[in-house]
Order: structure tokens, then sequence, then C-alpha cells
């Protein structure tokens, strides 16, 4: 138990996680005195106008402008569950008119699973957008998603809005591998060019690595609550954990580049592609080439301990 | 000024000192934990914002503290006396005469808020003696004084932080 003059474990861990994202924030943005929060930044006009007002400039009246702000940014949060439940409405009314649809024959059953997959997306942004509202109801600051960010009072809501996430991208994930398996087959058949195939497995690749970052960045949530990773350090393999990803995908689409720009080359020499469409497929190539380039640099950078942005 | 880059050496600093920073705090604010926490809170902020302009300073941690005693001594200052229901002004008075050591938060509020419209001289004396136990020799060292006249100090100050709070007691 904390003594009266101790700090409690999760004010040391707030602070904390506010003096390195102050770091952080500064040396993103080369900003000099960019160390009040994004919540000091909102309560800014606030507090103008409480001055204007009369209201006075004492110690207290932090409390007063923390209410003012919780309130601020309620009502935005309400704009967003309000649009957030219309899209459950609409993709509910889509579904039920897709099984309609489906039962007479019309519709068919890709069309079903997709407008399925459809509502349960909207149904998971719907929670997302009531657990931000609960947090910022909680916190009387805006939503953090960062994994350093504190707890608030004792409830993890990074580590629930991840846990959405992942039921969101693991959904896209089944989704593109069932599109993959479609291809495959039409591909077998002679149905389809290799290029499909390659942009199905492709998606599937990026897909995974969405689905990795968000478990590893479950992971990183779950040691730094517990302890056992500092928040320089979670922020360090957060990013390393991104870029990694990242690289994966931009490899995977690398090899989609190629195989287009060969396939592209074969169509011109039979006078079915123009030399523009050779000069953008080779283009393509250079572009996924550097993006690729500038990722190995990112990480190197990040395993080194320089900022992402190269600065030391 | 150190010389080596603030960014860097920020975080372990924080480490090293959230604990003892909190410590010193806390004792000034008379069991107000959220007092305490925006105190602390505000001192590490301001502390990121001129460490990364000027550089950290040799000291960091006499440098936190004093933030932080700047910032209470403001906060008091802005404060009334608090009423002190059913204590009486005698009370209050020998727990000043005493050395500062008393149960009641009440009485513990009305001292830190005496101490705050003292001179920074005298409220930082009288908190190193009271408060964080340094006896008089390791003071009149530091200060480059005899013991007996940091021992004079330290009598007149008690004397004029009494006669505050009985001044402010009496209204």
């Amino acid at each position: 138990m904390t003594s009266m003059h101790e700090p409690t474990p999760e004010f040391e861990r707030f602070l904390e996680w506010q003096v390195t994202s102050a770091l952080r924030r500064q040396d993103r943005f080369a900003r000099p005195s960019a160390i009040e929060s994004n919540t000091y930044l909102r309560a800014v006009p606030i507090v103008l106008i409480s001055i204007l007002l009369g209201a006075g400039v004492v110690m207290a009246s932090g409390r007063l402008k923390q209410n003012q702000l919780t309130r601020v940014l309620t009502v935005q949060q309400q704009g967003e569950l309000q649009l957030a439940q219309m899209q459950v409405e609409v993709a509910q009314k889509q579904l039920a008119e897709t099984k309609r649809r489906a039962d007479v024959g019309v519709a068919p059953l890709d069309d079903l699973s997709e407008a399925e997959r459809t509502l349960q997306a909207a149904q998971l942004q719907l929670q997302r957008v009531k657990l931000t509202i609960e947090e910022v109801q909680l916190s009387g600051r805006p939503a953090q998603d960062d994994v350093t960010a504190p707890l608030v009072n004792a409830r993890d809501f990074v580590l629930e809005r991840l846990q959405l996430d992942e039921q969101m991208l693991a959904a896209s994930a089944d989704e593109a591998e069932k599109h993959l398996q479609t291809m495959q087959k039409r591909f077998d058949a002679g149905l389809t060019p290799n290029v499909e195939l390659l942009e199905a497995q492709a998606a599937v690749i990026r897909h995974m690595s969405d689905l990795r970052t968000i478990e590893g960045k479950t992971e990183l949530r779950r040691k730094f609550i517990a302890g056992t990773v500092s928040a320089a350090d979670a922020t360090k393999q957060r990013l390393l954990i991104s870029a990694q990803n990242e690289l994966r995908s931009a490899e995977a689409a690398l090899e989609l580049a190629q195989r287009r720009l060969q396939e592209i080359g074969k169509q011109k020499q039979v006078g079915m592609a123009s030399e523009v469409d050779a000069v953008k497929a080779q283009l393509e190539v250079l572009s996924r080439q550097q993006d690729i380039e500038r990722l190995r640099e990112r990480i190197a950078a990040i395993q080194k301990g320089s900022l992402p942005d190269g600065r030391k | 000024m150190a010389t080596e880059p603030a960014e860097q050496r920020i975080p372990e600093i924080y480490r090293q000192t959230i604990g003892p920073l909190y410590a010193y705090v806390s004792r000034r604010c008379a069991g107000d934990r959220p007092l305490a926490e925006d105190v602390v809170q505000e001192t590490w902020l301001r502390a990121v914002d001129a460490w990364r302009r000027q550089g950290l300073p040799d000291t960091p941690a006499a440098w936190l503290t004093s933030v932080a005693h700047n910032l209470l001594v403001s906060h008091y200052r802005r404060q009334k006396p608090v009423p002190l229901g059913s204590i009486t002004s005698e009370a209050v008075l020998a727990v000043v005469d005493d050395g500062f050591d008393t149960e009641s938060v009440e009485i513990e509020r009305l001292i830190y808020w005496g101490l705050a419209q003292l001179p920074e001289r005298q409220s930082k004396l009288l908190e190193a003696f009271h408060f964080d136990e340094r006896p008089v020799a390791r003071i009149a060292a530091e200060c480059r004084m005899s013991e007996r006249a940091v021992e004079g100090r330290l009598r007149r100050a008690r004397l004029k932080l009494r006669g505050l709070i009985e001044h402010a007691l009496a209204r």
C-alpha cells in the first residue's frame, strides 16, 4: 500500500508518460515550448474565457477547466457516437435486405457474408466510440491510445481498444484469406491472371502485418502496465514493431509490382500495353524499393536508439 | 548547466527524483493528495520545458525542489487562512512554538499558509529545520553562517510566523 508521502504507482506512471511524451513531441515537432499536452492546448480558449468573465486566476481553477474540458470533449464524442449508431443501423438494414435477396436466390452468398462483416465492423466501431466517451468522462482529457498512456481509474482503456481493433483486423484478415482462396481456384482454372492472385496474396500479407502490429502493441501494453518495460523502451519497441510490419507489407507490394512489370512487358510485346503503362509499372517498382529502403533505415535508426526521423 | 543532452537524461532523472520530490511536496500539503500531485506534475512539466531549452541544471533535484517550493508558496499565498472549527488559537500557537509537530490537518494548513507569507529566506530556513529535519550545524555549513546565527534566525522567523498566524486568527 502506498504511504501518504509516496506517489501512487498510477500517478507516477502517468507523469512519466507525460514527461516522455512531452520530450517526444518536442523532438518530433521541434517546438521549443510544446510541453503543453493537447489537453492544455484545448483548454486555452476555456481559460481565456474564464479570465474575461472574471473567474480569477487561482490554482483551483485547474479543476474548473478540467470539468469544462470534459464537457467539450464529451460533446465532440457524442457526435461520433451518433454517427457510429447510424452506421450500425444502416449495416443492419443492409444485412436484412441481403438475407432477403439471398433467400430468393438473387444475391450470392458472398454478398451475405460481406454484409455480416460490415455489420460486425460497425458494431465494433460503436463499442470503440463508447469506450472513448467513458474514458473522457472518467479522465477529463482526450482519450489516449499510446501504449504508455496511464490507466484511468484503474481501467485500461488502451488495452480494451486494442482488443477491439484486433477483432476488427482479424475479421478483415479472414476476409482477405477467403478472397485469396477464391482467386487461387480461379487462377488454377485459368480464369484469372497471375497478377490478381499476387494482389490477393499481398492483401493477405498486409492484413496479417496489421494484425501482428496490434498483437505486438497489446503485448507491449500488458508489459508496460505490469511494470516490466519502461515508457521509453515501450515507445521504442512500438515503433520497431510498426516499422517491421510495414516492411513486410512493403516487400509483398514490391513483389507484386515486379510481377506486374513483367506482365506488362509481355503485354507490350504483343501490343496489348503501351510504353506509358510500362513506365508506370517501372515507377511503381522503384517507388516500392524506396519504401523498403526508407523502412530499413528507420528500423536501423530505432534499433540504434535514434529518433525515427533520423535525429539523435 | 550540464552539457549532456537533456532529453537523454530526463527520463532517468525523473525515475531518480520522483519519490523524494513527491515526499517533499506531500509533507507540505497537509494530506491534500490532489494538491501534491498537481504541484509535482506542474514542476515536472516546467522542468521538461526549461531543461530542453536551457540544458540540465547542475543539481536537478535542487532545481525541482525549488520550483515545487515556489509553486506551493504561490498556492498558499492565494489561499485564505483555513477556518479552524473546534481548534483554539492557543492550540495553533502552541504548535508553532513547539516545532510544527501536529496531527491536525487544519493547523498544518494554517502553518503552510503562514510560511507562504514569510520572506523566502525565512520560510526556507524554517522548512529546512522543521520539515526536512536538517540539524542546525548542517544548515549553518550550507549557509556559511555560525550555528548561533542560524539559531537566531530560526527564532526570529518563528516569531514572525507566530505573529502572522496570530493576526490572521484575530481577524
